[in-house]
């Protein structure tokens, strides 16, 4: 039970202070929790805050199939060669520091503002993050497994899914845990410069009329949103990821 | 099976040199010698493992290999081992080595002895033609050893593969062995390759 018990009384205590910081600090525009969660419902209710999420979320996960899948490839290439590994580095080390905001203006200008352009952009800043934790993983692979699939001749996609993806899945939980972090976010970015729908127009749109309730609202409710995947999608999966982990009643 | 390798070397490092030698179908040959003699890498040439050298090997056939370690895949359960090499009888062949009650067992939970026996089964779970073993009794307990000894043994009597077994502990590793391979010297070479007269189990 206190595994329900500490995030709980935790985001009690800080729904506390955030409360007494817009009743009684002189804290201007911070409007308190519950006005915050009617102008929730009330957009609930309309139905416009559901549009917007889904907006966002479809983006969210465009941008994150196509960066897993990309840097997936480009990890383990890299992983295994170690001449493109050697030349391809500088690339990665420079795609890695790229800004996000960068990416995204580039995007717009070359591709239009369109959909395809937006969720490229997420992608392009997120791919060099994957590749470079699969990379790692793929290193780590045990080559005594890689020889057992030689010896008894399995074939080359039962190897990838039965040899290679177990062996990886720590790896891309990481990835996918971290990606789905980084990701909503520079979605929202890019849904503030340019789309017309999405929980990151709707921001920009409250900021210039300066409603700060709405805008704590729409960025409330995503994070709500993010939260329950972690809980309904990721967590249980590596769970199972790990299953055979926790089998174990000793090691040789 | 016909083995021919004039030279192997790893980097500057020459292991062995002119190891050449015939084995009948069938038949039982304990390959010995001082560790780092190249028996193991012996072993990887024979396996297609290792293809870095000058020579050729042929007529090996249909393979199973029990690797030292018995890098079972720990992600999956015994059975799982044994369909993923495209096994067939999962269950008879884990019977043959009195696992018949792990199937669904993840290798984790089984002692070495027991993971070996599993490592056997996945090997002959195939009908190979060709068995080689990579020192399958070492770190084992003697009765555990022992055990096992009779199985490989009892199991060859049984589907008379091609075995070829490495060992460094040639007098208690050659049970029904004909022939006994040792390599010596550096770079090693055959320096000794016998007949044995062996009675059946």
């Amino acid at each position: 039970m206190s595994r329900w018990l500490w995030p709980i009384g935790s985001l009690a205590v800080l729904a506390g202070i955030w409360w007494l910081a817009a009743h009684f600090a002189p804290v201007r525009n911070l409007p308190p929790p519950e006005q915050v969660f009617a102008v929730m419902i009330e957009e609930a209710q309309s139905g416009e805050l559901f549009r917007h999420i889904a907006a966002t979320l479809a983006r969210v996960v465009a941008a994150f199939v196509l960066a897993m899948g990309i840097g997936t490839a480009i990890g383990i290439f890299l992983g295994r060669s170690a001449t493109a590994n050697r030349f391809f580095d500088s690339w990665l080390i420079f795609a890695l520091n790229m800004p996000a905001l960068v990416t995204i203006v580039l995007c717009y200008v070359w591709f239009g503002l369109t959909e395809a352009a937006a969720v490229l952009a997420v992608a392009i800043n997120k791919i060099p993050n994957v590749a470079v934790t699969i990379r790692e993983g793929t290193r780590a692979l045990d080559p005594g497994f890689d020889e057992v699939a030689q010896v008894f001749r399995i074939a080359p996609l039962k190897r990838l899914t039965a040899i290679v993806y177990p062996q990886l899945e720590p790896y891309i939980a990481a990835a996918v845990r971290s990606g789905l972090a980084l990701i909503w976010k520079i979605v929202l970015v890019v849904e503030l410069l340019g789309r017309s729908n999405g929980v990151g127009f709707q921001i920009q749109l409250y900021f210039q009329n300066f409603d700060i309730a709405r805008i704590l609202a729409y960025a409330l409710a995503f994070v709500i949103v993010v939260q329950l995947i972690e809980w309904l999608l990721i967590r249980p999966w590596e769970r199972h990821a790990r299953r055979w982990r926790l089998e174990a009643s000793h090691a040789y | 099976m016909h083995i021919e390798i004039q030279r192997k070397s790893f980097g500057q490092r020459h292991v062995l040199r002119d190891v050449t030698f015939d084995l009948d179908p069938g038949s039982f040959t304990v390959i010995t010698g001082p560790s780092g003699s190249g028996k193991t890498t012996l072993l990887r040439i024979i396996a297609g493992l290792d293809d870095d050298y000058a020579g050729s090997v042929s007529g090996v056939g249909r393979l199973g290999v029990v690797f030292q370690e018995p890098r079972l895949l720990p992600w999956m359960t015994v059975g799982g081992n044994i369909e993923i090499v495209g096994g067939t009888a999962i269950r008879d062949a884990l019977t043959a080595v009195g696992l018949e009650d792990d199937i669904n067992t993840f290798p984790r939970a089984l002692s070495l002895g027991m993971a070996r026996r599993a490592a056997l089964a996945r090997a002959l779970s195939i009908g190979p033609e060709t068995l080689l073993l990579d020192e399958p009794f070492v770190s084992l307990d003697e009765a555990t050893a022992n055990e096992m000894r009779k199985l490989v043994a009892g199991l060859w009597h049984k589907h008379r593969f091609t075995c070829v077994l490495v060992t460094h502990a040639v007098a208690a590793d050659r049970m029904a062995a004909q022939r006994l391979i040792r390599l010596e010297g550096a770079p090693a070479t055959i320096a000794e390759d016998l007949r044995l007269v062996t009675s059946s189990p």
